[in-house]
């Protein structure tokens, strides 16, 4: 007994030096939802493109700077921005503090093109060219009569029909945002905001720098007049939030579990001793989960940590079953008799647990480890620690009252408890009855609905998203969650591609599903493209009888025409090649959309690239959009949040069949021992179970994957209950144990119920109907004498 | 057609103008006929706001020897009774050398010609666009919008009744187009001149109206 102590104090110190040092290293929660989510059905080409889209992001903080739209509050905004500007380039917390973008972009961008202008036309102006659109020539000098024409008079020679200056507004992305008094800013619904963009020097997810960024945000906010509003917009206020969260909880809810079951176990044992034994393989449980887990995943998700929480109520099982039937013999060496008990108990919710693992969900697969981890940990202090330290100890062996006068208490409560042994079940109105409170039961659960909503999920409050959402479409950002994948052997023909995708987006353009779209082929068209725009110039533009002879005719322009003329036969007939431009610093906006080849050793292997949409207009439109690509099996239309959805409903449905086996595997294991009194002891979380989903679709709460998953714990933990009440013959003291572990791990669990992280819950509401549902059920089920000393006489062998 | 309300607000944005500009036009004050304020050209303008008139515009281009001559007519239409600002549209209606019409607002400058419709420029896209809303601006008198763009200054006029302008771009993007524009008149805007970039200019002058089919 003493060398297995020592092992185990060994092992606790090892893990408490172990969590010591990992506590060291800050790190904060993890909070997204997206973690807790699998990396399944997504090619090489498809996580390249989330990279470039949503983790280039990452470090990023807008900020917005908004006020009236009168001179006076457009000045003072300014002002606001500029101070703001100075303050967060003064913090020292960001890597980049950005304001007003220089001038030389724009300049740069034109001089970069403009050697490449006969061969750059929209696809409308293409079209037009080659069915050779008078309407050419008069829009032109319509431009030029009009009171515009100071926009387009100094290119006159270069670009007479203006096609060049077309292609340019329809390359450069469409955004509201532009120069005001030298600042970008952008204007909505008679607001003006000025923009800064904030790059993070740290992590978004590093604890210490979140509460800095945060504290800075929030005094800056402070020296802000009330008419001056600030909208950001960022991973790292969602990832502060969630960390903000986390901590509010574990101090309301864990500490309030925490002081609930003491007081419970005071109340009960009314030593502290016992408190203290009762508690101590509950804590390293949970110090040998926490240092184990942060050693194997490289961020803690903040729903693990809660969800350990309900560790608690399980592991306590072990302690107040060692306890209790100490107090039953106090003389003896209890181990040897309640150890096959604990082990299979051990074993089933073990199994519970685990059986997360089974889903292909990073964040479930952490909180499975945690569970199996915290369980073995508290099975082991009570296996190897308990024993001698009780020992040493020394319980006093009397009951001083407290725990007897409970035991008597519920004794008494067990007499008027029903129980199908004493009830006259062969009357057949009672039968009856029971068989249609069943039916009901089954029949409501078959109405329950289902929800595999992602924004079910979500863990950021509303307010939060609103900001984000307002904040991306004021910038026109690329929505990063809808996109076309395509696929090339090299450059040229994913272009090609991109071309032929391009009238239906146009298309989708004017019939409002999207508000623009970005494509490297608009960038940088083909070659063949380039080419065929070349000729459509020479032949219907600047050939002999081309529209530039209407054009100058109409308007008496023929010296301009001549010389326009002799600019493009002076203009050498060379496209603009991929190559080149990727290395010039005016392909840096659209540089993302181009992933190139994924696997980054072949040099053969296909390309890729993206096409990002804007303003995509709900879901009919995004259907809509998803069948433009199925024309072509070289694109792909991408939608990260259906897809997320679609592998949340898949593994709903999986985990629900799982659910059904593992009461079908739970029966037959249980069969080997209880034989045909099996149904007493599965009878109680059946039913339970039943009974929260049928409770649920009154409540009108949709089911979503992780209340199934709950109700895998509450198989686990029920059949815990029904196991030790079944095997001690439904004794008073096994009931105290059954009910305190009961009320524990509400307390424990069902607290969650609180929780605001929607996963935590679910997870909550189910445990709490659940096992308040086992608790009642089970003394309902279970057998009357002590075990072997009744003829059995149940509801199967009549 | 509706008058063009006062719009109250001009009166205290025209307060802050009149303060710089008139301590820069004190010295010349003295040697000619007492130059108006920026807001008394205002509120003359205002007494008799114009909804429609003709124009005749002259764009002298480097390239070419003569100036390419234009006409046609102008008229604010409003889409719905407010007058708010942001609805008021500018019709710019050519009828020589070419019939076209180009409509301006917030939304864009949308060409129509031979009952085809086409954007010119979107109102989220930089660059045309802001010159549209320029003109729309200048038409309609809107100095708070023109401040935006311009710094405006009042040039001495020998004739007490009427007035010069000097506008000359804040921001590098509008500057590359339009150097300057000088703008004068009397009760009404009559004249306006854009300097443009590469020795280009446009005038444009405006007449009372005569006959308008829209």
């Amino acid at each position: 007994m003493a060398w297995r102590f020592a092992l185990w104090l060994l092992g606790i110190t090892l893990c408490s030096l172990l969590l010591l040092w990992q506590l060291t290293q800050a790190r904060s929660f993890d909070s997204s939802i997206l973690a807790l989510l699998p990396d399944t059905h997504r090619s090489p080409a498809e996580e390249l493109a989330q990279q470039r889209l949503i983790d280039s992001a990452d470090n990023q903080l807008l900020v917005l700077v908004g006020s009236g739209d009168s001179d006076q509050a457009t000045t003072q905004s300014l002002h606001y921005a500029q101070q703001l500007l100075q303050l967060l380039t003064d913090s020292g917390l960001f890597e980049q503090v950005q304001g007003a973008p220089s001038e030389a972009d724009t300049q740069q961008w034109q001089n970069f093109y403009q050697p490449y202008r006969y061969h750059l036309l929209t696809p409308a102006s293409a079209e037009r060219l080659e069915q050779r659109d008078s309407q050419l020539v008069s829009d032109s000098l319509t431009r030029l009569f009009s009171p515009l024409a100071a926009a387009i008079a100094p290119t006159l020679v270069d670009d007479p029909l203006q096609l060049f200056q077309q292609w340019q507004l329809a390359s450069l992305p469409a955004t509201s945002v532009s120069l005001q008094d030298g600042w970008p800013s952008a204007r909505d619904q008679g607001r003006l905001y000025r923009l800064i963009v904030v790059t993070l020097s740290d992590s978004a997810y590093d604890f210490d720098y979140q509460q800095a960024v945060m504290q800075q945000l929030h005094t800056l906010r402070q020296q802000l007049p009330a008419d001056i509003e600030l909208k950001t917009s960022g991973l790292i206020l969602h990832a502060a939030h969630g960390t903000q969260q986390a901590r509010q909880e574990i101090s309301t809810i864990g500490v309030g579990s925490v002081i609930g079951i003491v007081l419970l176990l005071w109340s009960c044992f009314g030593r502290p001793s016992a408190v203290m034994l009762a508690f101590l393989p509950l804590l390293s449980g949970f110090l040998l989960a926490m240092a184990v887990s942060l050693l194997l995943f490289e961020r803690l998700h903040l729903i693990t940590l809660a969800f350990g929480a309900s560790l608690i109520g399980v592991a306590i099982d072990y302690s107040l079953h060692y306890l209790c039937a100490q107090r039953e013999h106090p003389q003896q060496s209890i181990l040897p008799r309640i150890l096959p008990g604990l082990s299979l108990a051990l074993l089933s919710s073990g199994l519970a647990y685990a059986a997360q693992a089974i889903a292909p969900f990073p964040g479930l697969r952490q909180m499975a480890v945690f569970s199996v981890l915290g369980l073995i940990g508290a099975w082991l202090t009570v296996v190897c620690g308990l024993p001698f330290l009780s020992r040493v100890q020394h319980l006093r062996s009397n009951d001083r009252g407290l725990a007897a006068s409970w035991t008597s208490r519920l004794e008494r409560w067990q007499g008027y408890w029903p129980n199908l042994q004493s009830w006259p079940l062969k009357a057949w109105s009672i039968r009856l009855t029971l068989i249609s409170l069943l039916f009901g039961l089954v029949y409501l659960v078959s109405q329950q609905p289902g929800s595999d909503d992602l924004r079910l999920l979500q863990t950021s409050p509303q307010a939060l998203l609103d900001q984000d959402a307002q904040v991306q479409a004021l910038l026109g950002s690329p929505n990063p969650s809808q996109y076309f994948l395509i696929q090339g052997s090299d450059p040229e023909q994913l272009r090609q591609r991109e071309e032929r995708l391009q009238p239906a987006l146009q298309q989708a353009m004017a019939a409002g599903w999207i508000s623009d779209y970005q494509a490297l082929s608009r960038s940088i068209p083909s070659r063949q493209q380039q080419q065929r725009n070349y000729q459509l110039y020479a032949q219907q533009v600047f050939s002999a009888t081309g529209l530039l002879v209407d054009w100058a005719d109409q308007a008496q322009l023929q010296p301009l025409a001549s010389e326009a003329r002799q600019r493009f036969r002076q203009t050498p007939d060379q496209p603009l090649e991929f190559a080149d431009w990727l290395q010039q610093p005016v392909s840096q906006l659209s540089r993302r959309l181009w992933l190139g080849s994924p696997s980054s050793g072949q040099e053969n292997g296909p390309v890729f690239s993206v096409i990002t949409l804007s303003g995509v207009d709900g879901a009919a439109a995004i259907s809509r959009l998803s069948t433009l690509a199925a024309t072509d099996p070289n694109v792909v239309f991408v939608d990260r949040i259906s897809d997320l959805s679609a592998v949340l409903h898949h593994y709903r449905q999986q985990l629900s069949q799982w659910l059904l086996l593992a009461y079908g595997l739970v029966t037959v294991l249980l069969l080997c021992r209880y034989g045909r009194h099996t149904w007493r002891l599965l009878a109680a979380p059946a039913i339970a179970s039943l009974i929260t989903l049928a409770s649920l679709t009154t409540l009108g709460i949709p089911v979503t994957l992780f209340h199934v998953l709950a109700l895998l714990l509450v198989l686990g933990i029920g059949l815990d209950t029904s196991i030790f009440l079944y095997d001690s013959g439904n004794s008073p003291h096994t009931w105290l144990a059954v009910s305190l572990s009961a009320l524990t791990t509400l307390l424990a669990f069902g607290l969650l119920t609180l929780s605001a992280t929607p996963v935590l819950h679910f997870f909550g509401q189910t445990v709490l109907i659940g096992l308040i549902g086992v608790w009642l059920l089970a003394p309902v089920f279970t057998r009357q004498a002590p075990a072997g000393a009744q003829s059995d006489s149940g509801f199967l062998s009549h | 057609m509706k008058p063009l309300r006062c719009l109250p607000f001009i009166t205290l944005a025209l307060c802050m103008a009149v303060v710089s500009v008139s301590t820069r036009t004190t010295a010349e004050q003295v040697a000619t006929a007492p130059t108006p304020t920026l807001e008394q050209i205002a509120s003359q303008l205002q007494s008799k706001p114009v909804q429609q008139g003709r124009f005749e515009q002259r764009k002298y281009l480097s390239i070419l020897p003569k100036p390419l001559l234009s006409n046609g007519y102008f008229l604010f239409q409003s889409h719905d009774q407010s007058l708010n600002d942001n609805h008021r549209q500018l019709v710019w209606q050519i009828e020589s050398p070419l019939s076209s019409r180009l409509t301006f607002s917030k939304q864009g400058i949308l060409q129509e010609q031979n009952g085809q419709q086409q954007w010119l420029a979107r109102g989220d896209q930089p660059g045309v666009a802001t010159l549209g809303d320029v003109m729309t601006a200048l038409l309609t008198n809107d100095w708070i919008h023109l401040q935006r763009y311009f710094g405006i200054q009042v040039l001495p006029d020998s004739n007490p009744h009427t007035w010069q302008l000097q506008l000359r771009p804040r921001e590098a993007p509008l500057a590359k187009m339009i150097e300057r524009i000088e703008m004068s008149g009397d009760d009404q805007l009559r004249h306006i001149i854009l300097w443009e970039a590469g020795d280009n200019r446009t005038e444009i002058d405006f007449l009372p109206l005569t006959s308008v089919s829209p």
